[in-house]
C-alpha cells in the first residue's frame, strides 16, 4: 500500500520536474505554458493520489482537490496565453499560422478587441 | 436549456443542482455526519448556491441518469488522453532537438451551455499540444504544438471530436 | 562562462538549503509558557484549537484592537480611493479588451467553492487550524477573483457596510455581555462549553470567530473594490 503511494508521487515528482524541463526548453510563451500545463497537472493527480494511498480516508478530500486542479489549471493557462497573445508576444519562428491574428486584424483593429 | 442568454439574473434554475453539489462538499470536507454539521452545511450551501445561481445560468444542467453515464465515459476518454498528453510532451522535452511547428488554428464548436464549452476547452487544454487561446462565438482558437492542417473542419476533427459527443450528452 | 557562474550559483544554494534541512530538528519539549498554555486552553474554554483560545480569549482585547486596525485601514483606503465613481474605461481610443467568456465561466463555477471553503475555515476555527481572520482572507480572495475574472460586477458597499458594522458591534456587545455574565471583557463562558470537539462547544469562541470571519472577509473585499477603480 505505502510503496504502490511512494510510486505514485514519485512519478508526479518526475511529470513536475518534465514540466520544469519543458518551461526552459521550450521555443517561445505559448509552448512553454503548454509544457507546464499538461505534465503540471498530471502531476498534481499523480500525487494527490498517492497520497490518497498513503492515508485512504483522505481519499474523498483529495478527489475534490483533484477536480479543482483539473479545472482551473487550464484555466489559467487559457487566461495567461490570452493576455499574452492579445499583448502580442512574439512567437517562435517555426510558427505555421496564427488565424487569431488573422481574425484580429480583419475585424480592422490590431488589438484584440 | 440552452438558451445563451448572458445572465437574466431571475432564473433559480440552477439552484438544486448547486445546493446538492455544495452540500455533498461541505460533508466531504468536514468528514462528519453530526447533526450541528448538516444543519449548518444545509444553511450556508443553501445562502451560497442562493446567491450564485441568481448570477449567472452557468448551473443550468439537467442530471439524468444518461448523462450521468456519459460523464463517466467522457472522464474515461479525459484521462486516456490526458496520459497520452504527457507521454507526447515527454518525447519533446527530452529529445535533444525539438522539432515542432506550433501555429493557432480554429476549429468549429457546437456545445452551447457555458459549462460545456469551459469543460471542453480545459479537456483540449489538457490533450496532447492543444491549449485553448480564446473562443468566439462559435470558433475556437486553438493554439496547437504541432500543426497538422489548417482546415477548421479537419482541425476540428481532431481536436474537438474525441471530447464533443460526450460533453453534448452531458451539458447540452 | 554564464553557465559555469548558474552552476556555481545552484551549487551554493544547494549547499545552504543542504545546511538547513541538515539542522533541523524538531524540538523536543515546549516552553513552560506553553505548556501551562496547552493544558488551560482544552480545560478551561474547551477549544482544541489553543491558538484560537488564546487569540479569542485570553487576548479577546488585542483582536478587537487588530479587528479596529483592519477597519481603519478600510476607511483610509476609502478616504484616499473612493469619492469619484467615475469608470475609468471612458479613456479615448484605449477600449479595454473583452474578458475571457470562459475564465468568466470557470469564475462562476469556482466562486461558491471558494466561499464555501471560506465559510468552513471560519466554521472551523476552535476545532482545527483556521479562524476568522484565516477564513475572512480566503472570503475576500473570492472578491478578487470575482472582480478580476468579471469586471462588469458591481459591488454593493452599503450591503457590505452595515453587514460589517453589525458584526462590530455584536462582537462589542458578546465582549459587554461577557462583563455582565461571566468573569470580563469578551470572556467566552457566557454560553455552555459543550461536548469537546463538536461544532457546537467552547462556549462563545464560534460565535466571536464568525463574527470576526464576516467582518474580515467584507472589510477586505471592500480594500479590494476600492483599489480597482
Amino acid at each position: 500500500m505505502e510503496l504502490t503511494g511512494s510510486i505514485l508521487v514519485l512519478t508526479g515528482a518526475f511529470f513536475l520536474f518534465s514540466a520544469g524541463l519543458g518551461l526552459l526548453r521550450m521555443p517561445d510563451t505559448f509552448t512553454r505554458i503548454q509544457a507546464g500545463t499538461k505534465a503540471s497537472t498530471l502531476g498534481n493527480i499523480l500525487v494527490l493520489a498517492g497520497l490518497g494511498f498513503y492515508h485512504p480516508d483522505w481519499a474523498l478530500k483529495l478527489l475534490v482537490v483533484a477536480y479543482f486542479v483539473l479545472m482551473t489549471n487550464p484555466l489559467s493557462s487559457h487566461a495567461l496565453s490570452r493576455a499574452a497573445h492579445a499583448i502580442r508576444t512574439p512567437m517562435a519562428p517555426s510558427t505555421m499560422v496564427d488565424a487569431l491574428r488573422e481574425e484580429g486584424d480583419r475585424q480592422g483593429n490590431g488589438d484584440v478587441s | 436549456m440552452n438558451e445563451q442568454a448572458p445572465t437574466d439574473g431571475k432564473g433559480i434554475r440552477g439552484l438544486p443542482v448547486l445546493w446538492l453539489l455544495l452540500f455533498i462538499l461541505w460533508l466531504i470536507v468536514n468528514a462528519s455526519l453530526a447533526t450541528p454539521i448538516l444543519i449548518t452545511g444545509a444553511v450556508i450551501s443553501f445562502a451560497i448556491a442562493l446567491i450564485f445561481a441568481r448570477r449567472s445560468n452557468v448551473w443550468h444542467i439537467a442530471v439524468t441518469p444518461r448523462s450521468a453515464w456519459h460523464f463517466l465515459t467522457y472522464t474515461s476518454v479525459f484521462f486516456t488522453e490526458l496520459v497520452k498528453a504527457n507521454l507526447n510532451m515527454l518525447r519533446y522535452v527530452y529529445s535533444p532537438r525539438i522539432d515542432i511547428h506550433p501555429g493557432i488554428v480554429r476549429v468549429r464548436i457546437r456545445l452551447k451551455s457555458p459549462i460545456g464549452r469551459l469543460a471542453l476547452s480545459n479537456s483540449i487544454a489538457l490533450t496532447p499540444g492543444s491549449l485553448v487561446m480564446d473562443v468566439r462565438g462559435e470558433t475556437m482558437f486553438v493554439h496547437w504544438l504541432d500543426v497538422k492542417t489548417t482546415d477548421p473542419d479537419q482541425a476540428t476533427e481532431m481536436i474537438v471530436a474525441p471530447f464533443e459527443k460526450h460533453l453534448e450528452a452531458v451539458f447540452g | 562562462m554564464k553557465a559555469a557562474s548558474s552552476l556555481l550559483a545552484v551549487l551554493l544554494f544547494g549547499a545552504v538549503f543542504a545546511g538547513i534541512v541538515g539542522g533541523y530538528g524538531e524540538r523536543e519539549s515546549v516552553s513552560a509558557l506553553a505548556e501551562q498554555y496547552l493544558a488551560m486552553v482544552p480545560r478551561e474554554l474547551g477549544a482544541p484549537n489553543v491558538v484560537t483560545g488564546i487569540l479569542i480569549t485570553y487576548r479577546g482585547f488585542d483582536t478587537l484592537g487588530e479587528v479596529a486596525v483592519l477597519f481603519m485601514v478600510a476607511a483610509g483606503v476609502g478616504v484616499l480611493l473612493g469619492g469619484k465613481d467615475t469608470t475609468t474605461a471612458s479613456e479615448p481610443g484605449r477600449e479595454p479588451r473583452r474578458p475571457s467568456e470562459l475564465v468568466g465561466n470557470g469564475a462562476e463555477i469556482t466562486l461558491p467553492l471558494i466561499f464555501l471553503f471560506g465559510a468552513y475555515v471560519i466554521k472551523n476555527g476552535h476545532l482545527s487550524a483556521g479562524g476568522g481572520f484565516q477564513g475572512g482572507a480566503v472570503v475576500a480572495s473570492g472578491t478578487m477573483l470575482l472582480m478580476l475574472a468579471l469586471p462588469a460586477t458591481k459591488l454593493n458597499h452599503g450591503f457590505l457596510g452595515v453587514t460589517e458594522s453589525l458584526a462590530g458591534v455584536v462582537y462589542v456587545g458578546i465582549g459587554i455581555l461577557g462583563l455582565v455574565f461571566a468573569a470580563g471583557f469578551l470572556d467566552s463562558h457566557i454560553l455552555p462549553l459543550g461536548e469537546f470537539g463538536t461544532l457546537i462547544s467552547a462556549g462563545a469562541i464560534p460565535v466571536i470567530s464568525a463574527l470576526l470571519g464576516v467582518k474580515v472577509g467584507a472589510e477586505l473585499s471592500v480594500i479590494i473594490d476600492r483599489f480597482r477603480n
